[in-house]
């Protein structure tokens, strides 16, 4: 437990460093919110007003002070673009992104293991050279091509599924795959490497040599052993998967973050990429504590 | 806002691939049967509406929402001519200041309070109170007051005799608001459903932003009741996406179809492609201050020196035709002045005259958002090298150009020839070529500091002037000056509106405007 409170109160510095860090980057790059919002046939008073309401034309140290006495308070202040509170939009693109992340996790976690278990037993054999072909396929495949064929044979050709749109839970199954498929090449890569290693370890024979059955011995002493590092590259690749989900979102037509937050950068939404970057960097830290915390429930070594 | 997220290679990688494997498969549903008209049309554009607040909106995807379910005094027909809407007549005072509407009866609001000349009144209060900052105030700038006379009858007076008062009038931005819902909603009026309240064939029932907005039809509304009940608008930001969402009976209507898959949807049985001749213009802009761009004899030569037939042909074939004028064919006070054909000779002569027989380096900057943008800037350069000016290309990202062109003076702006995309709202003359080309200090409409006093002169006398045939003469002689004579452009070409629909789709009326009109659409 102690371990536990400890991971999540180190991730304060983490967030208010990234905080100061994407304040700065979206000051110091080109490009003023209020003549973009005011669009190009505006006056320039009304680009000026635009700014004063916006509180731009305040010194920077000053406008930072105030965007960090609100999001202690918990107001992220309004969209510049689309004039909604930002908590709002957060909050409805949150589930949508939460969605596809954890489903293609889960996914890339029983097609990635399963497949590298497989690859593993089968040392090799001609199964493990098919199941590292393909995953081999799966990690080098481009997700915005993927996305497109899985569309085009699904879809147009064989009309089984949606194309895009985000209504039913039918209209994820696409999504997941281009995503959660890449995941699993790379967890199916890990497993088997992990497993490969375990099971030539000295206790793994001695196991053997008491005579622990050949299943028992692979689910409970060897997948245990190799469950720390996939249950850390699965962590990973949920924190990367939060953010990296903008382009099967924006192909799939999907109210998710990712595709929030291209807009609002393309608009220099300051509240809505201040908003959206914190909570996306938030339950990435978090998701990285609970890692740690989960793998030092499986490794005792961890626990200090 | 954008449609061009994703690196252009990759793009077009794609599409390649699609093109070579979606040939001989037409999707479902090829033949449209003999089926009774369905109740749900599905239409489909790169982005989300940003605001459906009439008084804020800069941008077409809005419009297109905004143009359904709110209505002006006056309106534009499918040709772009004025006709009253909410105005059953109006007339202008011999003092061509004063112009009296007269108001339909019987019309109410979505919420059901009444339309009045009370409502007419707010609406514009609204929009003109500077305290409350709408990004569209700068379009009623001549407006001195607008006071509602009796219960139907509305008195606008303008500070100065303004011949595009009626385009104005039937611009987006002039529809009425419900006034109830005003009072309500305040700032936040037409951020959500329920605080978006006007008068149109279609109302707004739900909008969950970047995923849908259905819009439902007014049953019995005063001037017709769509056929189809419900329009369903989902955003899809990829344009490949988007054609195969077609292509799978996803969506019914798709605007802004990526060029290269043109060709392939207008030989599909099962899609209908539509263009229309639009308000929008492609440019490249002359920073008229940076020399040797201020010599005119410069800058005709290299109008002169630039192949727009071949350009038109290689890169957005079947999109747009070359310019024949500072407007669009469509546009109110249009000149045909014909298109400006390549003429090395005459360019590389007027470069000598100019003092610069061997050329000069340029800079060109251009921007993806605009489609072709870089291949564009590409091909001038290209062309160019044929009478000696070396091009660099600097490509920046929508909001770094933005920043050139937010009111610099001159000797803060480092941009020689830009791109720029033209396309006046009002679809008319005035708002076309005097905010842009009127001399000024900075550049924060003129984006290239034009100045030129003949035009000056023409283009004030035309914006006072009411009588059309006067007019019409004054702005001919204004496109003369800066489409030939002293050039402010490289005008390149006049883009259509572009639309692929399902076949079954029918009576979709495509606007200049660059939004389609659904409410006569039905879909089988």
């Amino acid at each position: 437990m102690r371990h536990a409170a400890a991971a999540v109160l180190r991730t304060v510095p983490t967030l208010l460093g990234v905080s100061v860090l994407v304040f700065l980057i979206m000051h110091a790059i080109p490009g003023d919110p209020a003549a973009i919002a005011a669009g190009l046939d505006a006056s320039p008073e009304t680009v000026a007003a635009i700014r004063e309401s916006l509180g731009l034309n305040r010194p920077l140290h000053e406008q930072f002070g105030a965007f960090l006495s609100r999001t202690l308070r918990g107001d992220f202040g309004v969209s510049i673009r689309t004039g909604r509170p930002v908590i709002e939009e957060v909050a409805a693109r949150m589930p949508y992104t939460l969605l596809l992340s954890v489903a293609s996790v889960v996914l890339a976690a029983l097609v990635g293991v399963t497949a590298g278990v497989v690859a593993a037993v089968r040392h090799q054999r001609w199964l493990d050279h098919v199941v590292m072909t393909l995953t081999l396929v799966a990690v080098s495949t481009p997700s915005y091509w993927l996305a497109l064929m899985l569309m085009l044979v699904m879809a147009v050709w064989l009309g089984w599924l949606p194309a895009i749109g985000a209504a039913t839970p039918r209209h994820f199954v696409l999504p997941v795959l281009t995503l959660g498929l890449q995941s699993a090449g790379e967890v199916a890569r890990m497993t088997r490497a992990t497993l490969l290693d375990v099971l030539g370890d000295e206790f793994l024979r001695a196991a053997r040599a008491r005579g622990v059955s050949s299943r028992r011995m692979l689910w409970r002493h060897a997948l245990g052993n190799a469950a720390v590092p996939i249950a850390t590259v699965l962590g990973l690749r949920i924190g990367g998967l939060l953010a990296g989900t903008v382009l099967v979102e924006s192909v799939f037509a999907i109210p998710g973050l990712g595709r929030m937050m291209v807009d609002a950068v393309v608009a220099r939404d300051f509240p809505m990429i201040q908003g959206g970057v914190l909570v996306v960097a938030t339950s990435y830290v978090l998701i990285n504590a609970a890692t740690d915390v989960l793998a030092a429930r499986l490794d005792p070594r961890l626990r200090t | 806002m954008s449609n061009n997220r994703l690196p252009h290679a990759a793009t077009v990688v794609a599409l390649l691939a699609l093109a070579a494997a979606g040939i001989g498969c037409g999707g479902r549903g090829q033949a449209p049967e003999a089926t009774a008209p369905r109740d749900t049309l599905v239409f489909s554009a790169p982005a989300d509406a940003t605001t459906l607040d009439p008084h804020n909106t800069t941008d077409t995807e809005s419009d297109q929402v905004i143009g359904m379910v709110f209505e002006g005094l006056l309106g534009f027909d499918d040709q772009m001519n004025i006709v009253g809407r909410l105005a059953e007549r109006w007339n202008v005072e011999s003092d061509g200041i004063t112009w009296t509407f007269h108001l339909r009866r019987g019309v109410t609001f979505h919420d059901g309070s009444p339309f009045n000349a009370e409502a007419v009144r707010v609406s514009f209060a609204r929009v003109l109170d500077p305290a409350q900052k709408h990004k569209r105030l700068s379009l009623f700038v001549m407006l001195d007051r607008v006071e509602a006379v009796d219960d139907f009858t509305v008195r606008f007076v303008t500070k100065y005799p303004f011949g595009a008062f009626e385009p104005t009038i039937a611009h987006i931005s002039s529809t009425i608001l419900s006034p109830a819902a005003m009072a309500t909603h305040g700032a936040a009026f037409g951020t959500t459903a329920t605080s978006t309240v006007g008068t149109g064939p279609y109302r707004v029932i739900s909008w969950k932003r970047d995923q849908e907005l259905v819009l439902e039809r007014v049953e019995q509304h005063w001037r017709l009741t769509p056929p189809t009940r419900r329009i369903v608008y989902r955003p899809i930001p990829e344009g490949a996406a988007r054609v195969l969402a077609l292509e799978a009976g996803d969506v019914d209507v798709i605007s802004r179809v990526p060029p290269p898959e043109l060709d392939r949807l207008g030989a599909s049985p099962a899609i209908a492609v539509t263009k229309t001749v639009s308000i929008g213009a492609q440019q490249f802009r002359f920073n008229v201050t940076k020399p040797p761009l201020n010599d005119r004899r410069v800058r005709q030569a290299i109008s002169l020196a630039i192949d727009r037939r071949a350009i038109v042909d290689q890169l957005v074939q079947g999109f747009a035709t070359p310019s024949t004028s500072a407007l669009t064919p469509i546009m109110r006070g249009y000149a045909p002045l014909g298109e400006i054909a390549r003429d090395l000779e005459k360019a590389r002569q007027l470069l000598a005259e100019a003092g610069h027989p061997n050329g000069f380096p340029l800079k060109i900057a251009t921007t993806p958002r605009y489609p072709m943008g870089v291949e564009l800037a590409e091909a001038i350069a290209a062309q160019l090298r044929d009478v000696g000016i070396v091009s660099t290309i600097q490509v920046h990202d929508w909001a770094t150009m933005v920043q050139f062109w937010a009111g610099l003076p001159p000797e803060k702006n480092p941009q020689e020839l830009f791109i720029m995309g033209a396309g006046a709202s009002t679809a008319d003359a005035d708002w076309g070529l005097r905010p842009i080309f009127q001399t000024a200090p900075t550049n924060e409409n003129n984006y290239g500091y034009y100045s030129n006093a003949e035009f000056d002169d023409v283009i004030t006398a035309a914006m006072r002037e009411t009588d059309a045939a006067r007019r019409q003469a004054l702005y001919r002689r204004a496109q003369e000056i800066v489409y030939l004579e002293d050039p402010g452009a490289i005008w390149m070409y006049d883009n259509y509106y572009v639309i692929a629909s399902r076949r079954g789709v029918s009576d979709l009326s495509p606007s200049a405007l660059g939004v389609v009109t659904f409410e006569r659409a039905v879909v089988r």
